[in-house]
């Protein structure tokens, strides 16, 4: 590793301030469960660390009925996963923080560096874009917020300025029957990157029994998470069967673009994509009350 | 950029220089002579450098030395009882669970913040909390049993005939 200089700041304000003076060199710090890689690795050499895990507020797990999820940017995938109230209101949410790496890494991984990782294949991200979830984010000119679907430019890049720090998460609760799911599949059960993973979102009118909002993001199948949006059209305003599940999986299928690597041809991750949408889609629909 | 931490390792009060190129591994193995946790992969995939923190076990080699101030960590070193064995020691011991034993005192460390939070963890508890420990040797199995003899639960292994 490269050597750098080391602060530790203790509020929002203070951390913003050190940002400002150093932005351009500077790298925030959460659980380190990536970033000590890369730096271990040379991929990055901040000249600058600035750990923001004294700063409390950054934790915290709120929800309230009817209104939003606010989940902290340094809360952990551990404290994620095993959050009664995310259980309870939102349980893909929890699942998915549950598939993060392993016990050890969950306890120290962050939502906050999952997101701005930026990583094709990071898990948090498709159910959180599923969910429509929104992002807090302070910087020198005060508080902004964006659709988290928004926010990634690429592997590895975002549109967090160099000057902002993501604060928080937020979910709202959505109304009426919904359900949504969360499946991915890797190679090995655990320490591993999804091959692909499928968010499924879906709310069906109760009157109508027809679907009347649905969206599907896909991990690890394209640079970004991306949306399936040919598959949404497909379910959309229809009665879900067994059969229009399927077609709605071949075209996610097909609108996926992954690439052969290590982890699998694509030919044979399309293949898994058209699995687990009809899974998360079927999923989706049992957990619809 | 050398710079002065305090961190409480098993229980002890410890004052600690240390540079930025140090991560908290380095720290146990190289300043305080603790060498019972193993430094191996070094980018938090295989769990040998796991240490507990605030309860639950991470992987050491991720955290940076300067990180540690103010922690309070419990190495393998911590279940030294007098001259004899701890019971999850003891249990690895009798179940053919340990082979190099380089994965051990991982191992152990996860199984120990497993049974301090769920004294009666069933076969699936079990194998999710070492599923950040790889071991090369044993395949798993014995390790698996070890830990569910401790399980209060009175959790009978899986065996291949189910």
């Amino acid at each position: 590793m490269k050597a750098y200089e080391y602060f530790a700041p203790s509020s929002l304000s203070e951390a913003l301030g050190l940002l400002e003076h150093c932005k351009d060199e500077a790298k925030l710090l959460a659980g380190g469960t990536d970033l000590v890689v890369q730096m271990k690795q040379h991929i990055l050499e901040p000249a600058f660390l600035i750990d923001l895990k004294k700063i409390k507020d950054l934790k915290r797990i709120d929800y309230k009925a009817g209104q939003d999820l606010c989940l902290g940017a340094l809360a952990t995938a551990s404290e994620i996963h095993d959050s009664n109230e995310v259980k309870a209101h939102f349980p893909a949410i929890s699942e998915a923080a549950g598939v993060i790496g392993s016990p050890q890494i969950r306890n120290r991984a962050t939502i906050g560096g999952n997101i701005c990782r930026s990583a094709p294949s990071g898990d948090l991200p498709p159910i959180l874009i599923a969910l429509a979830a929104s992002l807090n984010i302070v910087g020198p000119k005060g508080e902004r917020s964006l659709l988290l679907e928004d926010f990634f430019a690429g592997p590895g890049k975002t549109y967090l300025n160099p000057d902002e720090i993501l604060v928080k998460v937020e979910v709202a609760y959505p109304g009426g029957r919904w359900g949504a799911a969360y499946l991915r599949y890797s190679l090995r059960e655990t320490l591993d990157l999804a091959m692909a993973g499928v968010a499924v979102f879906l709310a069906i009118n109760p009157k109508t029994n027809l679907c009347e909002n649905v969206r599907i993001a896909l991990a690890s199948v394209a640079p970004t998470p991306m949306r399936a949006r040919e598959a949404e059209r497909l379910l959309l305003g229809q009665k879900l069967s067994e059969e229009l599940t399927w077609k709605a999986a071949s075209a996610a299928s097909e609108e996926a673009k992954p690439i052969s690597d290590v982890y699998g041809e694509a030919w044979y991750k399309k293949d898994i994509v058209k699995v687990l949408v009809r899974r998360a889609v079927t999923e989706s629909m049992l957990r619809c009350n | 950029m050398k710079t002065t931490i305090r961190l409480i390792v098993n229980g002890e009060s410890k004052e600690l220089k240390v540079n930025p190129r140090q991560t908290l591994l380095d720290l146990i193995r190289d300043e305080l002579g603790l060498t019972g946790t193993k430094k191996v992969c070094g980018t938090g995939d295989c769990g040998a450098c796991t240490i507990i923190l605030d309860g639950k076990p991470v992987n050491s080699c991720l955290i940076l030395g300067i990180e540690a101030d103010g922690l309070e960590i419990t190495t393998i070193e911590a279940l030294k009882i007098g001259a004899g064995l701890h019971p999850i020691q003891d249990a690895f011991v009798r179940h053919g669970a340990v082979q190099c034993g380089f994965c051990t005192p991982g191992m152990i460390l996860s199984a120990k913040a497993l049974l301090d939070k769920n004294p009666k963890p069933d076969e699936d508890d079990v194998r999710i909390a070492i599923s950040g420990n790889l071991c090369r040797c044993t395949g798993y199995q014995k390790i698996v049993e070890a830990i569910i003899s401790l399980s209060q639960g009175k959790t009978a292994p899986r065996t291949e005939t189910e």
